[in-house]
C-alpha cells in the first residue's frame, strides 16, 4: 500500500467533504442573509402599520377636538343659547360618528348630552372632571377608557374645560368615544394571524386595544419593560407582552403628534419565524439535496478511480503477461533460427560430403553407368540429393516465419530473370519452353518471389506429359489493387479434390512417378505469399495443366 | 604473375570437417598450382597458426590465402576473420570463406568482416574442384596478392 495508493483513494472523499463544507457554508450563509431580509421586510412592514395606525388615530382625535374646540367656543359665548343637538347635528365630523357629546356643569352633574340622561348623574368623581376642574391648561384631556355607567360600554372622553366670561370654572365639554372607532382599522387591514394594536397614554393606560377578538382597552403597560421606550424615541420596536394574549410579540411603535399616546402594532415573535420557515425549509432541503448529489457522485467518482484502477492494473499484468509472451516468441524464433542455421550447416554437410564421396568413389572404380555396384552408389547420391534438398526447403519454409515485411514493391520482370537464371540447369533438362508476359511490381521482399518462382517452375518443368516437352507460361495482371501472377504449366494438371492438399506440408501428389519434389514446394510458395498478405489458388490452364495463381500487394499499407 | 621467390604457395585450410579437409587437398592437388597446405581444425587453432603461437607453429609461414569454414568448435569463423583483421599482422592476408551456408545473413556478415570471396561448398564434387581452381587462378595468377611478411 504506497502513499500514492492511499492519496488516490484518500483524495475523491476529502474533495467531497470540502465540497460539502462548502456547500453548507453557502446555505447557511444564504440562510440568514434570507433570514434577515425577511426580519428587516417584517419589521418594516410593523413600522408601516404603525404609521397609519398613529396618523388614523390622530385624525380621529384631531377631528373631534376641532369639534369640542368649535362647541366650547359656542358654549362660552351663549351658555344659555346654547343647542348641543342642533350643533352636533350639523357637525360634518361628527355625523359619521356613532359618539356622545356632552357638558358637565360645574357641580359635576351632566346638564346635557346627545345620549338619553335618565336623572341625574354625577360624573364630578371623574378624572376628565376633576382634572379641568383644578387648572385650565387649555389643552385637550384624552381619558383612560372608562366604563359607562349608563351604557355599560367602554368609552374614552375628549375635554376641554369650559369657562365662564370671567375664567372660572363652568364644565366640561365631553365626546365619549368608542375605543373601537379606533381599533377599527384592525378589522380593515389584515395584519396577520394574532396581530394586535395598542394605542396607550404616557400613564401606560392602554386607550384602545384589539388584540383578535379581544377589545378590551384600560390595561396598564407601565411595568413592561418596554414602556420606557416609547417615550424616548418617536418610533422603533418593542418586544415583550404586548397583546397580553400571552405570546412574546414584536411591535413597531410611534409616538402620535400633539397628543400624549403612542400606538403600537405588533405581531407574535413566531409569525416572524413563521415567514422565514418556508424559506428555511426550502434552503434544508436544497443543503440535502445538493448533499446527497454530492455524496452519490463522490461515490461514484471514487467507484469509477478505483474501477480505472483496477483496469489499469489488470492492463498492467495484461502488458507483463504480453511482454512475456513476446519474449517467449523472440526466444523461439531464435531457437528457430538457430534450427535453420544447423538445417543449414550441419545437417546439409554430412549429406553433402556423403555425394562428393559416392561420385568420388564412383571415379575412382571406374565403374560403367550399368555396373551393378553404380547403380548401388546412384542410389546412395539420389538419396542424398533428395535428403538435401529436403533440408534445404525445409529450411526455407522455416525461414518464411522470422522475415520481417517487405515495405517496398519488388521488380517482378527483375525477379523472374534470376529466377530464370537459377531454374536453367532444371528448364534445359527437361526442354522447357517459358512464355512470360510483362510482369508488375508487387510488395513483396525480392528474394521471396524468387522462392515462389524458382519453387513454381522448377513444379511447372517436372510435371509434363511424358511425350511433350513442358510448356511454362509466366504472366500477370493487376486485379482490385492486387497484382495476379500466374504460372501455368501444359502437365496433367491437379484434380481439384488435391488443390487444397497440396498446400500442405509433404503432401506430393504422386511421390511413385519419381517426378515428385519435396512435398514443400508449394506450402513454401503458400506460406511466402500469405506472410506478404497475399493468398495463391490453383486453377486448370488453357492446356490442361495445372496454373498456380497467386495475389500479392501493390500498395504499401 | 607471382613474385615471390619461394614459387609454393602457401594455403591455410581452416575446417573441422575432415572429409571437407580431404577434399580441397585432392582439389588443391589436382589444380595447376604447386601448393603447400597447412590444416587448422578450429579457428583457436587457425590463430596460432597465423601467430605461430604454440612451439609446433612457429615455423609455419605466411598463408598466401586462407580457406576458411564458418561454423567450427571453440571459435568460429566469423571470430577469426574479425581476430584477423584486428590485427595488423594478419589484416591483408586474403581469406575465403568455404562453407555449407548459402544463408545471406552469413554471407552479408562474412563480406562485412573483411572477407575476399564466399564460396558455398557445392554438393557436386566436380564443382567444387573446379571451385577451388577457380580461386586458385584468381589469387595466384589473376591478382597481386600482398607481400609476405
Amino acid at each position: 500500500m504506497t502513499l500514492t495508493w492511499i492519496a488516490q483513494r484518500l483524495f475523491i472523499p476529502l474533495f467531497g467533504m470540502v465540497l460539502l463544507a462548502l456547500l453548507w457554508l453557502t446555505i447557511v450563509a444564504q440562510d440568514r442573509r434570507a433570514e434577515a431580509l425577511n426580519t428587516a421586510t417584517f419589521l418594516l412592514e410593523l413600522t408601516n402599520y404603525s404609521r397609519l395606525l398613529e396618523s388614523h388615530t390622530h385624525s380621529i382625535i384631531r377631528g373631534l377636538d376641532q369639534v369640542v374646540t368649535h362647541m366650547k367656543a359656542e358654549y362660552e359665548d351663549n351658555p344659555t343659547g346654547f343647542d348641543l343637538k342642533a350643533m352636533v347635528a350639523r357637525s360634518p365630523i361628527l355625523a359619521g360618528l356613532s359618539v356622545q357629546v356632552g357638558i358637565i356643569g360645574s357641580d359635576g352633574f351632566l346638564m346635557i348630552s346627545t345620549a338619553p340622561i335618565s336623572g341625574r348623574v354625577y360624573l364630578g368623581d371623574r378624572e376628565h372632571f376633576t382634572i379641568h376642574q383644578g387648572q385650565d391648561d387649555g389643552r385637550l384631556f384624552v381619558s383612560k377608557p372608562v366604563l359607562g355607567r349608563a351604557s355599560g360600554k367602554w368609552s374614552i372622553q375628549l375635554t376641554r374645560r369650559l369657562n365662564k366670561p370671567d375664567g372660572s370654572f363652568a364644565g366640561v365639554m365631553v365626546v365619549s368615544l368608542s375605543p373601537d372607532y379606533i381599533t377599527d382599522i384592525y378589522r380593515q387591514i389584515d395584519l396577520g394571524r394574532d396581530a394586535a394594536i395598542v394605542v396607550v397614554g404616557r400613564d401606560g393606560i392602554q386607550r384602545a386595544r384589539a388584540a383578535g377578538d379581544d377589545r378590551t382597552p384600560g390595561q396598564s403597560i407601565i411595568d413592561t419593560p418596554y414602556f420606557t421606550k416609547l417615550w424616548d424615541q418617536r418610533e422603533g420596536v418593542v418586544e415583550g407582552a404586548i397583546a397580553s394574549d400571552g405570546m412574546a410579540h414584536i411591535g413597531a411603535f410611534r409616538q402620535m403628534a400633539d397628543f400624549p399616546l403612542a400606538v403600537i402594532v405588533s405581531r407574535p415573535q413566531t409569525a416572524m419565524a413563521e415567514i422565514h420557515a418556508h424559506e428555511h425549509t426550502l434552503f434544508l432541503a436544497t443543503g440535502i439535496g445538493g448533499s446527497v448529489l454530492l455524496l452519490a457522485g463522490s461515490a461514484l467518482l471514487l467507484m469509477l478511480a478505483l474501477r480505472q484502477q483496477s483496469t489499469e492494473a489488470n492492463l498492467r499484468q495484461r502488458e507483463r503477461e504480453l511482454i512475456a509472451a513476446r519474449n517467449d516468441l523472440e526466444r523461439r524464433n531464435r531457437d528457430m533460427e538457430q534450427f535453420t542455421e544447423v538445417l543449414a550447416h550441419h545437417l546439409q554437410e554430412p549429406v553433402r560430403l556423403q555425394m562428393a564421396f559416392a561420385a568420388r568413389l564412383q571415379k575412382m572404380l571406374g565403374l560403367s553407368a550399368n555396373d551393378e555396384a553404380s547403380k548401388a552408389l546412384g542410389h546412395v547420391v539420389n538419396g542424398a540429393t533428395r535428403l538435401r534438398a529436403l533440408l534445404r526447403d525445409v529450411q526455407l519454409y522455416l525461414a518464411v516465419g522470422m522475415l520481417p515485411p517487405a515495405h517496398s514493391p519488388a521488380d517482378s520482370e527483375m525477379v523472374l530473370d534470376s529466377s530464370l537464371v537459377r531454374m536453367n540447369q532444371v528448364l534445359a533438362a527437361a526442354g522447357a519452353e517459358v512464355r512470360r508476359t510483362r510482369l508488375p511490381p508487387a510488395i513483396i521482399d525480392q528474394n521471396r518471389l524468387v522462392d515462389i518462382f524458382c519453387a513454381l517452375i522448377e513444379n511447372a518443368a517436372t510435371h509434363h506429359h511424358p511425350d511433350q516437352a513442358p510448356l511454362i507460361e509466366v504472366s500477370a495482371r493487376l486485379d482490385d489493387g492486387m497484382a495476379i501472377f500466374s504460372v501455368s504449366d501444359s502437365g496433367p494438371g491437379i484434380p481439384e479434390e488435391f488443390r487444397e492438399r497440396v498446400f500442405r506440408v509433404f503432401e506430393r501428389l504422386n511421390p511413385e512417378n519419381g517426378k515428385a519434389g519435396t512435398g514443400i514446394g508449394l506450402p513454401l510458395v503458400k506460406k511466402i505469399v500469405e506472410a506478404a498478405g497475399g493468398r495463391v489458388w490453383i486453377e486448370s490452364s488453357a492446356s490442361g495443366g495445372a496454373c498456380v495463381r497467386f495475389a500479392l500487394p501493390v500498395r504499401s499499407e | 604473375m607471382q613474385s615471390n621467390s619461394d614459387s609454393r604457395f602457401n594455403i591455410l585450410i581452416v575446417d573441422d570437417e575432415p572429409g571437407d579437409i580431404d577434399l580441397v587437398r585432392l582439389a588443391l592437388a589436382e589444380g595447376r598450382f604447386l601448393c603447400h597446405t597447412m590444416v587448422a581444425i578450429n579457428g583457436k587453432e587457425a590463430m596460432a597458426v597465423l601467430r605461430r603461437e604454440a612451439p609446433r607453429f612457429t615455423d609455419a609461414p605466411t598463408p598466401d590465402l586462407v580457406l576458411l569454414d564458418l561454423n567450427m568448435p571453440q571459435m568460429n569463423g566469423r571470430e577469426v576473420l574479425r581476430a584477423m583483421k584486428e590485427d595488423p599482422l594478419l589484416a591483408n592476408i586474403p581469406v575465403v570463406v568455404l562453407t555449407t551456408s548459402d544463408v545471406e545473413r552469413d554471407i552479408v556478415a562474412s563480406y562485412d568482416l573483411g572477407a575476399s570471396g564466399y564460396i558455398t561448398k557445392p554438393v557436386d564434387m566436380d564443382q567444387l574442384f573446379r571451385d577451388i581452381h577457380s580461386v586458385e587462378e584468381y589469387w595466384f595468377c589473376a591478382v597481386r596478392r600482398p607481400p609476405r611478411n
